[in-house]
């Protein structure tokens, strides 16, 4: 009897064990959705039209259309629709999305459940932001593939910028308070900067989101802008004389305003290196010595006096600092144009432009020297005359306006070469920047560069776009033109979601 | 074969056992209270009351476990003794003694404080109808002596008729108060487990620090302006603000240790205790976050 008992259990548990879960459900069905792209860009305002493909064909289904922003991990998915063919006026915010698709069998409850990258943009996502001013005052002209939107502050707000154009700064992770949500929103904005103003305008949009009353805990005395650019995770504004920082990050606490005010005595040079990745590099022209601005020191950082070759107290004039890039971040050195005071004397210096407040205070020679090779200039050089300049960012030249001609000048050999461009007789060149792309950083094929030269003709003004082989201008690539006389531009471009901008300083 | 049989005799059982479903644990316990969040020392100073004010209410925060009730519930409190302990250990490092002395000046019923049988202060001892979270209110009076000296004022949450007390260790907090310069409230923790952002961005407190930052904020920005319990809580929620401000107080500070009078008189550098040449300097932190 026992025997028989110890075969019933085991005869029970191998047949519990055998799969006979084909002769239950028969065939398995396996649900397969085609005819959706991953990547789906669309913009704000226009309908997203999606017919999917759904197999096997001679089935019922129940369809459902969701979608989740990608970059709150917090985010519920809210449905598009319940219909199979989705027919959707795009009325999200701009950012990256996850769509997702569910196709339920009716029959038998089996569902196919898929996700798609979905980019919500605006036309003005990518382009370029050309910053310049007229008898109104300074406004924005954005160039894309597809269009050219004038005037974008006026257009979108009804005001300008009093007075002339002095700079612009792109930067992610600012925060405006949504008294609806009653939450901070992170925006992708451009600070736009000109004698008189200052304000804070959404990318994406264009809509003013701060003024220059909005902006200060501490007013400038004056009202004098006199730039606005990237420190690493700051944006810095040199306002009356003075430097401001506001830091930016993604977590809190959300920074509005300039909160900190850098004290002492300084009289900051217009040039400098600031890429955005790390301290800008400046120069103060009060002690003739270069410096950083870290938003955790209340004054400028010099580093130590001791450094050899020695970074301060030069007594030179500072005539012209650019950056020359590296690695995708951009601006890791430059080079410094240098005039000795009260001779004709004048010095090229190399200077690694990525110092931190940590290494001008190291007792390392090789982290706390900021000039990395000094080398005298000949006096002769028509680059020490010009206004304008450009540094290359790929290599060692210097492009320079000479008798409004461009002109390269190679920083090794001192060679200075005129460059062929093609203005029309009654063009002034009043702008020339050297501008660099690198996005996406695996896929070189959508990296590009160009000397921008910006001219002032009888009705405004036109900015050529030259691409660069050997150091040597090639013919202008596209050529945008409009009102006004333009002061600067940069690329910003929206790749995977995500907003990039070309390196500039 | 027979232990085989019993073997699986037993797995049988235990098979049939094991599937029984458990009933949900439910909530079965009485209604109980304790403080919430940090019980570490709350400051309170008179100083920033008008002179003509003689009592404050300061109330701390508690909780209650076992949901909401439709009426008001009566709270309980007394006031115990603390108690300073320190230890003597043998070259083995084990404990062979310890010493027990209480803590000095605790505060006296009726001098520094509204007795808790004292119907005005009863009438505060109660935890709102429909709420789970309250605040337990004490009236804290302004004796002629806090000018002069800071008291304690030991507090032991009690079971009363309507609740029971909760964890042991959320029990007891005490206030220190005075009618001088106390540090803010909120100054180092922002709950129990977290530094709050003023001890983030501001540092260490001591009272010639608070007393520099009231001095360098009445000059810029108003001649009644704080740097009192409101004014910590409104920076703890905008760290910026410290941010910015705490630039203003560094200049202070380097012009008051730079200033040659002060070298000389021995003021500067500032330090956290001005009686004590070997106490630390006053310091801001650099963080910006």
């Amino acid at each position: 009897m026992r025997l028989l008992y110890i075969a019933l259990f085991f005869l029970g548990l191998f047949t519990a064990c055998v799969d006979s879960s084909e002769d239950v459900y028969g065939e398995r069905l396996e649900i397969r959705v085609e005819n959706i792209d991953q990547d789906i860009r669309v913009n704000i305002g226009s309908s997203l039209n999606i017919s999917p493909k759904i197999y096997p064909e001679d089935r019922n289904y129940e369809c459902f259309w969701g979608v989740a922003n990608r970059n709150n991990q917090y985010s519920i998915i809210d449905t598009l629709s319940h219909e199979r063919d989705l027919d959707y006026l795009v009325t999200l915010n701009t950012g990256s999305y996850t769509l997702r698709f569910c196709a339920k069998d009716t029959e038998t409850g089996i569902f196919s459940y898929t996700e798609y990258n979905l980019f919500v943009e605006t036309d003005m996502s990518t382009g370029w932001w050309v910053l310049k001013s007229n008898e109104n005052g300074t406004d924005v002209d954005i160039f894309t593939d597809e269009k050219k939107i004038e005037n974008v502050v006026h257009s979108y707000n009804g005001k300008t910028l009093t007075g002339n154009a002095v700079d612009l700064a792109y930067t992610t992770n600012y925060f405006v308070f949504d008294a609806s949500t009653d939450t901070d929103v992170n925006k992708s904005v451009v600070f736009l900067g000109s004698e008189e103003d200052l304000m804070v305008v959404d990318l994406f949009t264009g809509k003013i989101l701060r003024t220059y009353e909005d902006l200060f805990y501490e007013f400038p005395a004056q009202r004098k802008i006199q730039a606005v650019f990237k420190g690493a995770s700051d944006v810095h504004l040199l306002a009356d004389g003075s430097l401001y920082t506001m830091p930016i990050s993604r977590y809190t606490p959300h920074y509005k305003q300039f909160v900190i005010k850098h004290g002492g005595d300084y009289v900051l040079s217009p040039y400098r290196v600031a890429s955005g990745w790390s301290n800008p590099m400046l120069f103060d022209e009060s002690t003739s010595s270069f410096c950083i601005a870290d938003r955790a020191a209340s004054e400028l950082v010099y580093g130590k006096p001791e450094a050899s070759p020695s970074h301060s107290n030069l007594n030179m004039e500072l005539l012209y600092m650019g950056g020359r890039t590296t690695s995708t971040n951009g601006g890791e050195n430059g080079y410094a144009l240098l005039k000795v005071k009260g001779e004709e004397k004048y010095k090229l210096a190399y200077i690694d432009a990525t110092r931190s407040t940590y290494d001008l205070n190291s007792s390392t020679a090789s982290r706390h020297c900021i000039i990395l090779d000094m080398k005298d200039i000949p006096n002769t050089l028509g680059l020490l005359k010009s206004e304008i300049r450009a540094q290359s960012q790929d290599n060692d030249i210097m492009y320079f306006v000479k008798d409004n001609q461009v002109y390269s000048c190679h920083l090794e050999t001192f060679d200075e070469r005129l460059q062929t461009t093609e203005f029309s007789a009654g063009e002034t060149i009043t702008y020339m920047e050297y501008t660099k792309f690198m996005q996406p950083y695996n896929d070189t094929s959508k990296w590009f560069n160009y000397l921008m030269v910006g001219t002032k003709t009888d009705n405004g003004y036109k900015l050529y776009f030259h691409p660069i082989q050997a150091g040597t201008l090639q013919p202008a690539v596209k050529v945008f033109e409009g009102e006004g006389e333009v002061k600067r531009a940069i690329y910003i471009g929206m790749i995977g979601g995500y907003v990039y901008p070309s390196v500039y300083f | 074969m027979k232990k085989i049989f019993n073997l699986l005799t037993v797995i049988a059982c235990l098979s049939i056992t094991g599937c029984q479903e458990e009933e949900a644990l439910l909530f079965q316990d009485v209604a109980r209270v304790q403080f919430t969040s940090g019980v570490e020392d709350y400051p309170y100073s008179f100083i920033w009351l008008d002179k003509s004010q003689e009592s404050a209410i300061v109330k701390l925060p508690i909780l209650v476990t076992g949901g909401p009730a439709d009426v008001e519930r009566t709270l309980k409190v007394t006031q115990v003794e603390e108690y300073n302990v320190t230890y003597e250990y043998d070259n083995k490092g084990y404990v062979v003694d310890s010493i027990v002395t209480p803590i000095e000046n605790p505060a006296i019923s009726g001098v520094h404080y509204v007795p808790f049988d004292d119907s005005e202060a009863k009438a505060l001892l109660k935890v709102g109808a429909g709420v789970v979270k309250d605040s337990l209110a004490i009236i804290l009076k302004r004796d002629a002596s806090l000018a002069t000296g800071k008291v304690r004022l030991r507090l032991r949450l009690e079971a009363s008729d309507d609740l029971e007390v909760g964890e042991s260790k959320y029990l007891e907090r005490t206030i220190v108060f005075s009618d001088m310069l106390e540090q803010p409230s909120g100054w180092y923790y922002k709950n129990w487990y977290t530094y709050s952002p003023a001890y983030s961005y501001l540092g260490n407190y001591s009272v010639p620090k608070h007393e520099l930052m009231i001095r360098v904020l009445q000059r810029l920005q108003s001649s009644t302006s704080r740097v009192d319990d409101e004014w910590i809580a409104k920076g703890n929620a905008d760290p910026t603000i410290f941010v910015y401000w705490r630039s203003k107080f560094v200049e202070e500070l380097d012009a008051f240790n730079n200033n040659p009078e002060n070298i000389e008189s021995g003021a500067a550098p500032l330090r956290e205790d001005p009686n004590n040449p070997s106490s630390a300097l006053v310091t801001f932190p650099t963080k910006v976050q």
